[in-house]
């Protein structure tokens, strides 16, 4: 009796492997995008007059791009989430390694982080356009309050969680504090600090979208509020769905990126978290 | 001069229910002569760790005194430590792992190359200088673990059961490696086992060790020249008469951790 010889590395042919389910994959979901679009479509059809087609939409999607300040109002939202998001962050990366490697820290803001965690980002950005007005300032700080809490919890967990051992082992080695800091406690976090920025950047968005839907004069929550005023839904619809996408280039393509990057030290397996 | 000198150590931990304490070592003393290798023989769990933690200023003791090369304290000698389990930063290459210790101990960036080519190259993990740990297989890991201590060239070496997680082979040409560089570079040596012909086939001198709390209750010179072979009749008869001396008259015959003692 023979044997066949795999000749390829068992890390090429599991990566083929991957590849040849990522080929399946891309059908099914060009299946899901198109039963999603033929429901909207038979949604349109039955709500004729209030319900825009998606070709209609794609239009005035269309009409947006060219004749309306489409680059201009998503960078100004982008602008304003990206700043919330680097304060939040930032603090949370502090915050969170405080609380987990010193009990009082913990105890003194552990039910602020609980707490905080639950109110809505809603009331955050109706708070923050109130107390700090109609300005830029305002829907960064929304974002702040809203997610600090969330990302904090990630990073908290993890320091925690940290264990004596490689702080023992580096004793051992004569590797100084900042060396401790640098080698052990910042890279165990990278991943829990990463899956926070994720997670913290879905309410962003929407905490910045409310905050300039609530009388901001610029970004993509404006010009919603704009459409929504002259009730054109397909207005909002487009303005909506194309920041949507935006944002979840932003999140899968270019952080999805930066995190495999980051934790390629992790077997592929592990990588999905 | 690296020696070591353990007096009088006393080490109590608090019990899981906190009520009372855990008495690991009572009364330790223990002396290492510069070049020695000592082989610290007992059962799991007797305080042979807590030992070499006391004696790497990880855990502080109760009570008594840590001499390592004349005055209190390591007096600037360097320790390597390889652990039981391998410690490794698992975010780093094996590579960045050996020079986290030469950079810990101040080696200048130069020699890094060629000193990390070397040691990986000793402990046979030559072509995994870029790899990260978690690729790598237990036994692997726990190469690196090694190498990390030798390569900063220790005037002291701390090993806790640093083969007891290797396959035989691999474990056995590691010891005749281990006993290579630690007699060209003259290192003091303080190896913790529960296998008592590694032992037998490793120290210069073996020191049995009472279970709980920790006391040396034998010593046994092995005058055996080197370089040795594992089945030398001399060190198989030093093993057995280390056995011996470890089944104690009180113990129930099926006690686990004696079979454990017995395993070659």
């Amino acid at each position: 009796m023979t044997t066949t010889v795999e000749s390829r590395t068992p890390a090429a042919a599991a990566a083929s492997n991957r590849r040849r389910r990522d080929a399946g994959g891309i059908w099914v979901r060009a299946m899901a995008a198109v039963s999603v679009l033929l429901a909207w479509w038979l949604t349109s059809l039955a709500f004729t007059g209030v319900v825009p087609s998606p070709l209609v939409t794609l239009e005035r999607l269309w009409h947006i791009v060219r004749y309306e300040a489409f680059v201009s109002s998503v960078a100004v939202t982008l602008g304003r989430v990206g700043a919330g998001m680097a304060i939040t962050v930032l603090v949370a990366v502090i915050v969170g390694i405080a609380m987990g490697r010193n009990r009082i820290v913990e105890l003194f803001l552990d039910t602020f982080v609980l707490i905080g965690r639950t109110i809505p980002g809603l009331v955050w950005a109706l708070v923050a356009v109130m107390v700090v007005g109609l300005n830029n300032s305002a829907p960064v700080v929304a974002v702040f309050l809203t997610a600090t809490p969330l990302v904090v919890l990630q990073i908290w967990e993890a320091a925690k969680a940290e264990s004596r051992d490689l702080f023992d082992m580096a004793k051992v080695f004569e590797v100084g504090r900042a060396g401790r800091l640098r080698h052990i406690l910042l890279p165990s976090l990278v991943p829990s600090i990463v899956a926070g920025t994720k997670l913290g950047l879905t309410l962003a968005w929407q905490v910045v979208v409310l905050a300039e839907l609530f009388g901001l004069g610029s970004g993509v929550g404006y010009q919603i509020h704009e459409n929504f005023s002259n009730f054109d839904i397909a207005g909002v619809l487009a303005w909506t769905l194309s920041f949507a996408l935006i944002m979840a280039f932003i999140e899968y393509g270019v952080i999805g990126r930066v995190q495999a990057r980051l934790v390629r030290w992790r077997p592929a397996t592990e990588l999905k978290s | 001069m690296a020696t070591i000198q353990l007096d009088h150590l006393r080490k109590a931990y608090p019990t899981k229910s906190g009520s009372g304490a855990l008495q690991v070592l009572d009364d330790f003393s223990l002396t290492v002569q510069d070049r020695e290798f000592v082989c610290l023989l007992g059962p799991s769990g007797c305080g042979k760790s807590t030992t070499l933690d006391v004696l790497a200023g990880l855990t502080k003791p109760d009570a008594g005194t840590v001499t390592v090369g004349g005055s209190a304290g390591w007096s600037g000698l360097t320790c390597g430590y390889v652990f039981q389990r391998p410690r490794l930063l698992n975010w780093r290459t094996v590579r960045q792992n050996l020079e986290f210790a030469l950079a810990g101990k101040g080696a200048p960036r130069k020699s890094w190359l060629g000193k990390t080519d070397e040691y990986l190259r000793l402990v046979g993990l030559a072509d995994f200088a870029d790899a990260y740990p978690l690729s790598l297989s237990g036994g692997m890991q726990q190469r690196v673990s090694l190498a990390r201590a030798l390569v900063i060239e220790p005037d002291v070496l701390l090993m806790d059961e640093p083969f007891s997680s290797l396959d035989e082979l691999t474990a056995r040409r590691l010891r005749v490696e281990l006993l290579d560089i630690v007699s060209t570079q003259k290192t003091t040596v303080l190896f913790v086992t529960h296998n008592a012909l590694e032992a037998a086939f490793l120290a210069d001198r073996i020191c049995v060790v009472s279970q709980r709390p920790a006391k040396v209750v034998e010593e046994f010179d092995v005058p055996v020249g080197r370089p040795r072979a594992p089945e030398d009749p001399a060190l198989v008869a030093i093993q057995a008469q280390v056995l011996t001396m470890l089944e104690p008259d009180d113990a129930s015959p099926g006690d686990p951790r004696e079979r454990e003692l017995a395993m070659p």
